[in-house]
């Protein structure tokens, strides 16, 4: 069964404690003074019915006691005592006072408060209690009989009584001079009454107690709505809506902080200010944030034309001399970032002459794409000087080493064809061979000793080889990161696939299909690994030795 | 990669162990950031199992920086990384024993 939580107000709370706090003390001020007031109310009572009974025992003398027990006639003497009986019953809370005289198992009856005079002067006897009246003692009074005969001081005795009521009797003997018993001089108080005045105690102070109750609790109510709901109410309001009313502001980095102004002097001061704190802080990293995605779409654009600039740099439409039939050249790269720091180049010399170009740039992205541009620019402008291909690389060389404090360097190969003999005279800084296809043979690397790599050590010189080409014959430039691609288990693609999938070709497949061929089986070599390298291949082939638009 | 460097006198031998390449290169640059009064600095590359040309780049400016304070000295080069220096002409301004 699931228990339903009730989100109760932090008021009904405190009420709830506040009341049974002041229930629990409440019931023990209650308890201990009723108990106090008791004692002491029945105390003084019962000093009251002893005075009382001492006072008429003083006025009373055992002679005249015994003369009216054994006479049992009034005179005026015992009209006199009477009359002083009557004025202290009178005077005083008592219901019935009377003198006995013990004997046997009961008492006489001498005097009676119940003996009243009418408006003439006549008393007459009120109960059956008149003089010579013999009454058997009972109850708690037959337990101190012997006590009553000897004389002896009795404490005052309570009693329920069918007749009487619920009584408390005060006691007090009259003696003789020999200490012999005379008489006892009796008072009865009514036990109702002094119970009353003890119940209207109570209700008296448990009124006054509730009442103090309400007000603590609503005064505590009254200081907690001020000090601590009302101001966390605001809180959670200004918390729950601070994003929500400041959408628009948060996202222009304007939002200003809606905690108020909180004064309660106490932890929910604090806890506003802390508040306060967090939103301040939230503004501050929203605004970091939007400064820093803006910085970085700026970049992102940045970065894009860039990517289109370093593209557009290459010779990119194929066929790149539609009215070259002598050869066939197709080229693509594949930067690894947005921009590459490989690339390829071809341009024609002069009529005769044709430039082929590979080289990668240590390093990637932006560092690695603008000492590209040096480079590609470098090349081709020394080249279309006639330099020889070495020359070039030299003069390149030179030129890059110049002030290239980051230590970056470009591996390069390059070749220049003399198109009408099929002469190939090429270059090598530290580059991958290319591989060449005889025609009718299979893709063998065209090795030779590389020179070092360009910008790397100022006075490097370089050499040049030469080989001849035969029609049909087939030259396939990259750069490392074809047979450096490496699949999802960290092995390479390798020069042996790379020389393989070359040759599984058809002859007669075209430079740009054979291109797009070892592009695919690259891409599925890789897989879903993170392609790590720029990727850039050339591919060319030697079509013929003549011009085809005069010869044909 | 690890790197270890063993030091005696002017005398510096750096032990590669694992891939020299773009994530791994800066971790050299900055282990051999001061060389200040080192003359002779041997490269092991017994557990070198690969390098690229960003480790390469590193290795150059070694070989610029020792040339000028001293020596520098590649040994135990396996056959793998012994291409990678024939291919790009290292072979040529290293010393390799």
């Amino acid at each position: 069964m699931k228990k339903k939580k009730k989100n109760q107000s932090f008021g009904k709370q405190l009420t709830v404690l506040i009341v049974l706090i002041s229930a629990v003390l409440g019931f023990a001020a209650v308890t201990v003074s009723y108990r106090v007031y008791s004692r002491d109310i029945t105390k003084y009572y019962d000093k009251n019915g002893i005075s009382l009974v001492k006072t008429l025992a003083s006025q009373l003398t055992a002679d005249d006691l015994d003369r009216y027990y054994k006479t049992q006639d009034t005179d005026d003497r015992y009209y006199e005592i009477q009359n002083f009986i009557l004025d202290l019953v009178d005077n005083n809370d008592v219901e019935y006072l009377y003198v006995v005289r013990p004997n046997g198992n009961g008492v006489t009856f001498l005097f009676d408060s119940d003996l009243r005079a009418d408006a003439d002067g006549d008393y007459y006897a009120g109960g059956n209690c008149s003089l010579g009246t013999y009454v058997k003692l009972e109850g708690a009074f037959a337990e101190i009989t012997d006590q009553l005969l000897a004389g002896k001081e009795v404490r005052p005795i309570v009693a329920q009584d069918a007749t009487y009521g619920w009584l408390m009797t005060a006691i007090c003997p009259v003696l003789h001079k020999d200490g012999t018993m005379a008489g006892y001089v009796m008072a009865d108080i009514d036990m109702n009454e002094v119970v009353n005045t003890q119940h209207h105690f109570l209700i008296g102070l448990s009124a006054l107690l509730l009442t103090l109750t309400v007000c603590a609790v609503l005064l505590s109510l009254f200081i907690l709505r001020r000090t601590v709901v009302v101001p966390i109410n605001q809180l959670t309001h200004a918390t729950e809506s601070f994003v929500e009313a400041n959408r628009a502001e948060l996202s222009e980095g304007i939002a200003r902080v809606n905690v108020p102004d909180i004064r309660t002097g106490n932890e929910v001061e604090k806890m506003a200010e802390a508040f306060r704190k967090m939103q301040e802080d939230m503004a501050a990293y929203v605004r970091s944030l939007i400064d820093m995605t803006a910085e970085k779409e700026r970049i992102g654009t940045e970065l894009s034309v860039a990517t289109k600039i370093q593209a557009d740099l290459l010779p990119r439409i194929f066929p790149a001399f539609p009215d070259r039939p002598e050869f066939d050249i197709y080229a693509e790269t594949n930067p690894a970032k947005e921009v590459g720091g490989d690339f390829y180049d071809f341009f024609l010399i002069d009529e005769d002459h044709l430039a082929l170009v590979i080289a990668d740039v240590s390093g990637k992205g932006v560092p690695a794409a603008l000492f590209m541009v040096v480079a590609k620019t470098l090349i081709k402008n020394y080249a279309q000087s006639h330099d020889s291909p070495a020359d070039v690389f030299t003069n390149t060389n030179a030129q890059m080493c110049e002030g290239n404090d980051a230590g970056l360097f470009v591996t390069a190969w390059m070749a220049v064809l003399e198109i009408s003999t099929g002469l190939l005279r090429y270059v090598n800084a530290g580059h991958n061979p290319p591989l060449l296809r005889r025609r009718g043979g299979t893709y063998e690397w065209l090795k030779s000793r590389p020179g070092f790599v360009l910008a790397g050590l100022e006075e490097t010189r370089y050499r040049e080889n030469t080989i001849q080409l035969g029609i049909g014959d087939r030259l396939f430039l990259y750069t490392d990161g074809v047979t450096e691609a490496t699949d999802a288990e960290e092995k390479l693609f390798g020069e042996e696939r790379l020389q393989r999938n070359l040759n599984d070709f058809p002859d007669d497949a075209s430079v740009r299909e054979v291109l797009g061929g070892i592009k695919r089986a690259v891409d599925a070599f890789v897989g879903a690994a993170v392609q790590f390298d720029d990727i850039t291949m050339l591919g060319f082939e030697y079509r013929s030795g003549q011009g085809g638009a005069g010869n044909d | 990669m690890t790197i270890v460097k063993k030091q005696e006198g002017a005398a510096l031998t750096i032990y590669l162990e694992g891939r020299l390449d773009t994530s791994t290169a800066p971790q050299l640059d900055a282990e051999v950031e001061n060389l200040d009064g080192v003359t002779k600095l041997v490269l092991d590359m017994k557990k070198l199992v690969y390098l690229s040309s960003a480790g390469l780049r590193s290795i150059l400016s070694l070989q610029k920086r020792m040339s000028r304070q001293g020596s520098m000295v590649v040994r135990n080069v396996c056959d793998v990384i012994m291409e990678v220096f024939e291919m790009t002409g290292f072979t040529d301004i290293l010393t390799i024993e």
